[in-house]
């Protein structure tokens, strides 16, 4: 079963990468056509999260290895993220602040519950530190991961149209944006925009990881 | 021959590395994820040439090209959450969005938008 659903998900993934090239839009980011195609084919064979799981270990287990593959972009492009390091660093951080506090500010003024603000808070950084962060911090761990794969979806989905909006051409701050704020998945988009972009998405997505995990412990008693 | 030799080679860099990150964060009880500290690892070990980019690049180059993929199992999970989204959906979804938005013009324009600095 389990080499099964981890075979329709390789289908689904090349379908779905098939269509993004095709028709390029919000909606057909690869991720998200993915996942809606998984629930929906889950849903209809009357299956729950739990017949999935044993395949989600599996593939999650390259997770790692994918991640530290970026060192080689990262390695590529150097020297150019040197020359901008004092820029591309404050970014990083004013960034990672106002995402914060906007997010958890908004989610205080709609009143949401208390571990949804909690896992809005570690939203930015990638999912495992995510489910990490918000066991040290007492949260709901499972809904914070899932909280922070959302946001790296509606990242990769509307992360390049908002930065074109805002006549952001610079692949440079554009791969360094979409990694400060949708971490691993915002990154995966970037790359496919120009391997720069992938190289800082990395880069941005690795220290905004390492930023949020020393701060946010500090930040709690002013955000609650 | 010699490219399967190079993706038996680079596999098992990426994996020990992200091992090694996995260890190293454990062993330091750091906060920082495991193959975070792989990929400063993997970084540092080309700049010294004690890793060659012909190693890994075929592999390396997999990976990062989908990178995607390996996320769609986790946010499979998201269909764990049906009763909460229906409860709160709406305003975590305008919290995520506006939140977003916000934290993407702040890092671009401090960055710079059209690469001025470089």
């Amino acid at each position: 079963m389990t080499v099964f659903w981890i075979l329709i998900t390789i289908a689904v993934y090349m379908l779905s990468r098939k269509l993004s090239f095709k028709w390029a839009s919000p909606f057909t980011n690869v991720v998200f056509l993915s996942t809606l195609t998984l629930i929906l084919l889950l849903l209809v064979s009357g299956q729950t999260y739990d017949t999935y799981a044993p395949a989600k270990d599996a593939i999650t287990t390259l997770l790692g290895p994918a991640t530290v593959a970026l060192g080689l972009p990262l390695y590529r492009n150097l020297p150019i993220l040197l020359a901008r390091a004092k820029r591309a660093l404050g970014a990083i951080v004013l960034g990672t602040l106002s995402t914060i506090f906007v997010a958890v500010g908004l989610g205080t003024a709609l009143k949401l519950t208390d571990h949804v603000l909690l896992a809005l808070s570690v939203k930015s950084v990638t999912s495992p530190i995510a489910l990490e962060l918000a066991r040290q911090l007492q949260g709901d761990a499972a809904l914070a991961a899932s909280v922070a794969v959302a946001c790296g979806i509606l990242g990769a989905m509307l992360g390049p149209v908002i930065l074109s909006m805002f006549n952001v051409t610079d692949p440079f701050t554009r791969g360094l944006a979409l990694g400060t704020i949708s971490h691993g998945i915002g990154t995966a988009q970037a790359a496919t925009e120009h391997p720069l972009s992938g190289a800082t998405g990395g880069a941005a997505m690795g220290l905004t990881a390492i930023f949020t995990s020393f701060l946010l412990p500090l930040l709690l008693p002013i955000l609650f | 021959m010699q490219r399967l030799i190079k993706w038996i080679i680079g596999l098992s860099l990426l994996f020990g590395l992200s091992a090694l990150g996995n260890w190293i964060v454990a062993v330091l009880a750091l906060k920082v994820p495991g193959s975070v500290i792989g990929m400063v690892l993997l970084l540092l070990l080309l700049m010294t040439k004690i890793i060659r980019v012909e190693w890994i690049e075929d592999s390396a180059g997999f990976l990062t090209k989908h990178l995607a993929f390996f996320f769609i199992p986790i946010a499979v999970g998201l269909m764990s959450y049906s009763s909460l989204l229906k409860a709160e959906g709406v305003p975590l979804f305008l919290a995520l969005i506006i939140s977003m938005t916000i934290g993407l013009v702040v890092t671009a324009l401090v960055s710079g938008k059209h690469g001025e600095a470089s």
